[in-house]
């Protein structure tokens, strides 16, 4: 599952919701928002498809831009 | 808008008349049009048609669900104490999360509306009413969005009487 950057969203806010959705810590949080920024996406999870769905369900509510896409590796 | 009081879960604000009356901002909700809501940048996925539709549905529900809340939050006269100054008015952390998914599509769907600038170079708004009510419109959801995320990031309360 991939987060896209949208240059619309605040930083902060970035970092917030992947808090609030993965349960992650600031600094985990903070470095894939900082990779969404920089490189323009981050791959947040390799997961299942059911669980990748609910992800991007989450993700979206928020309305940041994540996806579902195959994995290259 | 300044937090005066965290107590677990439970932030207390204090507003400005000015800054409550901004807090209309809300009504614009939602923004966001449907269909920028895609399950996927272009792989194919197993049953996609119908992964698709549970995407759109799931936040429809969402959007039919924070609007009744937008309705009932501004039209919550309890919610809001008149103060000296302004107002006085208590979130909890629940309440926080939906009101920046609300601010953020109010925000997002107003930069879509501008044509997406900044992840597209040559689009470069005008300056004409409209562009300009949007551009504030964005200025003013971040706003919001940014004082309820230092509130439950840990932001110090700003003292109070």
């Amino acid at each position: 599952m991939v987060c896209w950057d949208d240059p619309v969203n605040l930083m902060a806010y970035v970092t917030h919701v992947f808090q609030v959705v993965f349960g992650w810590d600031l600094k985990k949080a903070r470095k894939h928002m900082l990779e969404v920024h920089n490189n323009g996406q981050s791959v947040l999870a390799r997961e299942s498809l059911e669980k990748a769905e609910f992800y991007v369900h989450q993700l979206q509510k928020y309305t940041l831009h994540a996806t579902l896409e195959r994995d290259a590796k | 808008m300044k937090l005066i009081r965290a107590v677990q879960d439970q932030f207390q604000f204090e507003i400005s008349r000015e800054e409550k009356h901004l807090l209309n901002v809300l009504q614009l909700y939602p923004l966001v049009p449907a269909s920028h809501h895609q399950l996927s940048q272009g792989c194919e996925i197993p049953e996609q048609e119908e992964n698709q539709r549970l995407l759109e549905d799931s936040l429809k529900a969402q959007r039919e669900e924070n609007r009744k809340k937008v309705v009932e939050l501004l039209n919550e006269s309890k919610r809001f104490t008149e103060t000296a100054s302004g107002y006085r008015a208590d979130f909890a952390r629940g309440e926080i999360e939906w009101l920046l998914q609300v601010l953020n599509d109010v925000r997002v769907g107003s930069w879509l509306a501008l044509g997406s600038p900044a992840a597209h170079p040559e689009v470069k708004p005008g300056m004409s009413h409209q562009t300009m009510s949007h551009i504030v419109t964005m200025g003013i959801a971040a706003f919001f969005e940014m004082r309820f995320l230092n509130a439950v990031s840990g932001g110090q309360p700003s003292g109070h009487d």
